[in-house]
């Protein structure tokens, strides 16, 4: 490592910004797209900036995430996994940075650093004399033990869904009717999947027109396949078969930190309908979608989608003279979920913010 | 999508091949896919525009068009682009080698090979073949191409054909769309004859809009091999195609070859000795187009706007720097937008950074660029107004295309259609002509360069383009004059498909019949304009034999019944011969018997007229009707007179209505079109007062009633 010298640094570094780029370019061109798809990618690009990276104080690497972190939001700023992942590596980062400074030197004086991390950062060339062995110390410790940290980060997002699996018999009856309305969802095929192993339950499929439809009619081939009986219902059924469903089973793109969530569009009908019905709301969701963001304006949350799904091109004089908007997501207010599904447990929505503050450092909200 | 290819896709990013790889794992092909990306257009159609920018880096909402064409090919999982370069190849290289693509990051690689001399696609493609560069199948785009297809279905089905069988060269990506699609270049239609099952395609012709096609023949043999072929004419052809390595060579060998479709598809698919084939791949999702016209250039915005384009959008910042955000209606503004607060930003409207807009101004459905200046009160109305452009208060815009720099002057008003070229400065309180193209550019130096004050005001800078090209180019005169412009007759075009076959086609092709009827007369060749013609004289003479020998109405309306159905001619031609052999008829009866005008549009329509009841059906036909009657009279002695008894006599036979009427008179533009037709048309107002009153006496009498 100490061996390496300048010029294979710059080139690791041009390629580290080349990686940057075309994870850029591919999140624009929807070439990664999918709270799950796009988590993974985020932490594994980041795994490559922390292992690439130099630095002689933490709050450099901070930065550093920082920087790197807001330029991957800004790719699709409506992918709002992308930012959390960044917020929990740098989370992780700075947990590391404290646990050290704290068995190292117990004193107050590290952590008074610590809090007025922008100025300690502008002050580490005037009294580099006394802190800086202190730091390299611990810098030498802190990089394989932050790409640790992201390796297990990388592992819980690909076994979250598993765990939320691992709940759904407690949340499935024997002969109870099932209604989703998020066919892509991969968290709840998993979940439902789960279920049908112990139990025998009837799965109603909201087809979403029109962005889903074909994801929806592979879901119940898939649902079909495991043995369980499903059903794919038009959107505008929903409110009369309400009645006879015992729970509505829901996946998510993002949860927010009042408890909201978005979904696929069409989601938040569905839910006003159970909520008309008195019938329980439940959500799966790895704890990765969960995002600090408050949803003070939810338009700007929502995509716009390609408006060729609603209607046809080749119909040119409805072309002409029609507006066409094809939102992709709905956001969903929090007094219409009933409970969501973690992996790491149930919660009920208002319990959302207590996560938030486990999961992310306040400072890390706004990158 | 599974979780896998998430997985994959950040390991798999090293270098450019990785979208390839993918897209290859179900074909097993190792070899990597080339694209050639022909930056010129070899028109003059965007000039005076493209006389200082090549027309694929013209901006489109705000952003070069060659962009899209890039990021297109990056979701094709191209990895090797070749860009042919021939006029402003320097500013074509330059922006490649600033851009991301030249970057390490960049999907592809990308090079750019020069070729001043080529004058068409074919002399870049044998450019191509003798440079060697092309050693695989590959994909041949021009720059100006806007797409969102996923390629790799359509390159899998032509890899299979291709090891199937070595003489499949080709395969186009054709896109379906009505046949008036705004989006569909309208001079360069063209019929497509395919194999129903193999979409192999049998023929090809374009279409000429002045000829008025009516008819091509296929060999007899097509039928033998193919059960079933489709003959089409609705799609959208952007000149998307995969190509093999044959193609440039073909190119090299027929040394005649110009066009790709024209002269390279129609010869390949006519030729017995060649023995290839071409196929075809036709799209009915997601969106292809070619900006290949003014015309399409607007509508292409249009498109990308309403986000047919996903996820090609103006909100995902093609370009690194900029900051496009979507808002509902689709407005996308980028940061720095200064809005005045009592300005107006309605739908479908793009504004771009450091743009000032200020009080009580009113933008709708258009593209603004970025730093410009927008004044107080101005109006700005399906407009494209490039970078550094100031609009001083009061000007008015529409549909029309701003270049970079221009400054428009106070209370001066843009027309529809009017193509205002780079930096050229427009004076206080002008108008600008809807068919104007200002400029400050010749092309060529040796031109006299000195302002036309008329064009541009006292204090302004510019003057009129003309284009001579154009009219060298005889053949396509028509079709470019026509076409190139910013608005195709759009409202003659909206009313329905039968009038647009008829009577835009119908003026246009009368005077170049005339004209051909003066000089060389017994030309028996053009059958299809003689057909036509016949029927013309034939129904006519119908008419007024039925008259001349009092026929029964119910016969004489057979009779043009079958000579229509025999030349299969349009009920417009129908009309247009029953209305001169009446107003013949009836001008005639006032010359030699003195009779008044009146008396005579009586006794002729009193009994003719029912003719028009199987002949006009709906309110498009009955505006159609009164054009006629109003062009015919100009004609006559006492024109006027015969007009205005004419539409009062069919109007009280209930052969008119009165909304048909309104919608000539108030809507029509070719009703007040020329002084002749302006001149017949005198005495009509009074005769729509009366109309309106007697209307509303009636109503009142109703009411009470």
């Amino acid at each position: 490592m100490s061996s390496s010298s300048a010029h294979t640094f710059k080139e690791k570094e041009r390629d580290l910004n080349t990686h940057i780029e075309s994870f850029i370019a591919q999140m624009k061109r929807r070439q990664i797209k999918g709270p799950h798809d796009v988590a993974i990618a985020t932490a594994q690009l980041l795994l490559r900036v922390v292992s690439a990276a130099r630095w002689t104080h933490i709050d450099q690497l901070i930065l550093q995430i920082k920087v790197v972190g807001r330029r991957l939001q800004s790719a699709q700023p409506r992918e709002l996994t992308c930012g959390n992942i960044v917020r929990r590596v740098l989370a992780l980062i700075r947990e590391e940075s404290e646990d050290t400074s704290d068995s190292e030197s117990g004193d107050g004086a590290n952590n008074s650093l610590l809090i007025t991390s922008m100025f300690s950062l502008l002050q580490t060339d005037f009294d580099n004399g006394n802190s800086s062995d202190n730091s390299k110390g611990a810098k030498k410790d802190l990089k394989p033990y932050i790409i640790e940290g992201i390796q297990e980060l990388i592992d819980e997002l690909r076994n979250s869904s598993e765990s939320i699996a691992g709940k759904s018999v407690e949340m499935i009856h024997e002969n109870e009717t099932i209604l989703t309305a998020t066919p892509n969802s991969n968290t709840v095929l998993k979940f439902l999947l789960r279920a049908a192993q112990k139990r025998k339950f009837t799965v109603l499929i909201a087809e979403v027109f029109p962005n889903d439809i074909e994801v929806a009619h592979r879901f119940s081939i898939k649902l079909a396949e495991a043995g369980i009986e499903a059903t794919v219902i038009t959107d505008a059924m929903v409110y009369s078969i309400m009645g006879r469903v015992g729970k509505v089973i829901l996946g998510t793109c993002a949860v927010l930190a009042n408890g909201g969530l978005l979904a696929t569009s069409g989601t938040e009908m569905i839910c006003q309908c159970a909520k008309a019905h008195r019938t329980p709301v439940v959500v799966c969701t790895g704890i990765y979608k969960l995002s600090p963001m408050y949803p003070f304006d939810t338009e700007s949350l929502v995509e716009v989608g390609d408006t060729g799904k609603v209607l046809n091109f080749e119909d040119g004089s409805l072309v002409e003279k029609v507006d066409v908007v094809n939102p992709l997501f709905d956001y969903v207010p929090p007094e219409l979920v009933d409970i969501y599904i973690t992996n790491l447990g149930g919660f009920s929505p208002s319990f959302m913010y207590r996560l938030v503050l486990d999961n992310y450092r306040q400072e890390d909200v706004k990158l | 999508m599974g979780p896998k290819k998430g997985g994959q896709a950040p390991a798999a990013k090293k270098g450019g091949a990785s979208n390839a790889a993918v897209n290859d794992h179900d074909t097993e092909q190792e070899e990597r896919l080339q694209a050639i990306v022909l930056s010129d257009s070899y028109q003059t159609r965007f000039r005076p525009l493209t006389l200082e920018k090549p027309r694929c880096l013209l901006s489109l909402c705000n952003t070069p068009l060659i962009e899209y064409t890039f990021e297109f090919l990056a979701l094709a999982g191209v990895s090797e682009v070749i860009v042919v370069s021939c006029v402003h190849a320097d500013q074509i290289q330059e922006y490649i080698a600033n851009s991301r693509w030249s970057s390490p990051s960049s999907p592809f690689t990308i090079e750019t090979v020069l070729s001043p001399e080529s004058m068409s696609v074919g002399d870049a493609m044998r450019d191509l073949d003798a440079k060697g560069l092309i050693t695989s199948d590959f994909l041949l785009v021009s720059g100006d191409v806007v797409c969102n297809v996923p390629f790799d279905k359509v390159l899998a089905e032509h890899r299979q054909r291709r090891a199937k069988d070595k003489n499949a060269i080709m395969t186009m990506v054709l896109r379906e769309a009505s046949p008036l699609h705004r989006t569909r270049a309208r001079a360069e239609s063209a019929i497509f004859v395919l194999d129903e099952e193999t979409n192999q395609c049998v023929h090809y012709e374009e279409i000429k809009t002045r000829k008025h096609m009516k008819q091509i023949s296929l060999e007899p043999e097509v039928f033998n091999k193919h059960s079933e072929l489709a003959i089409r004419n609705d799609f959208i052809d952007c000149h998307i195609d995969i190509c093999s390595p044959d193609v440039p060579a073909l190119f090299t060998e027929n040394f005649d070859y110009n066009h790709i479709r024209k002269d390279f598809v129609h010869g390949i698919l006519t030729s017995d000795l060649l023995g290839k084939t071409i196929f075809a791949h036709v799209v009915t999702d997601h969106y292809a187009a070619r900006v290949r016209s003014l015309q399409a250039y607007d509508a292409v915005s249009k498109d990308v706007i309403s986000r047919w384009t996903y996820p090609i959008t103006p909100d995902s910042n093609l370009l690194a720097d900029q900051t496009f955000q979507y808002q509902r209606g689709h407005i996308y503004k980028e940061d720095d937008v200064v809005l005045a607060r009592s300005c107006r930003i309605n739908s479908s409207t793009v504004i771009g950074a450091r743009t000032v807009v200020q009080d009580g101004a009113v933008i709708t459905g258009s593209v603004i660029g970025r730093r410009c200046t927008i004044g107080k009160n101005a109006k700005i109305t399906g407009a494209y107004i490039w970078d550094d452009v100031i609009i001083e208060d009061n000007a008015v815009i529409d549909c029309a295309i701003v270049g970079d720099g221009v400054i428009v002057g106070e209370s001066s008003h843009i027309s529809p259609g009017a193509i205002i070229s780079y930096n050229v400065k427009i004076g206080k309180g002008i108008v600008v002509g809807g068919s104007q193209r200002l400029t400050r550019s010749t092309g060529d130096e040796d031109r006299n360069t000195s302002t036309d004050y008329d064009a541009v005001g006292p204090d302004g800078i510019g003057f009129v383009y003309e284009d001579e090209s154009e009219v060298e180019e005889d053949d396509d005169y028509e079709e470019i004059v026509n076409s190139s412009g910013l608005i195709y007759n759009m409202a003659s075009v909206n009313l329905s498909d039968t009038s647009f076959a008829s009577s835009v086609e119908g003026t246009t092709m009368r005077k170049g019949r005339r004209r051909r009827i003066s000089t060389a007369s017994n030309n028996t060749a053009a059958s299809e304009d003689s057909d036509e013609e016949s029927f013309l004289r034939e129904a006519q003479s119908s008419v007024e034999r039925a008259m001349a020998e009092d026929h029964d109405i119910d016969i004489a309306a057979l009779e043009l019944g079958t000579l229509r159905m025999a030349k299969n001619a349009p009920f417009h031609e129908v009309r247009a011969a029953t209305i001169t052999a009446l107003l013949g008829r009836i001008s005639n009866l006032i010359n030699s018997n003195t009779m008044k005008a009146r008396q005579a549009v009586e006794s002729v329509l009193n009994r003719w007229a029912k003719l028009f009841k199987r002949q006009v059906f709906d309110q498009a036909d009955q505006v159609d009707l009164l054009l006629l009657i109003q062009r015919d009279c100009t004609r006559r002695m006492q024109g006027s007179a015969i007009l205005l008894h004419a539409i009062n006599n069919l109007y009280d036979q209930d052969i008119l209505e009165e909304n048909s009427i309104m919608k000539w008179w108030y809507k029509e533009p070719q009703s007040q079109g020329d002084a002749d037709m302006v001149k017949v048309g005198e005495l009509v107002p009074r005769w729509l007062e009366w109309l309106t009153t007697a209307e509303e006496e009636s109503e009142e009498e109703s009411d009470e009633e």
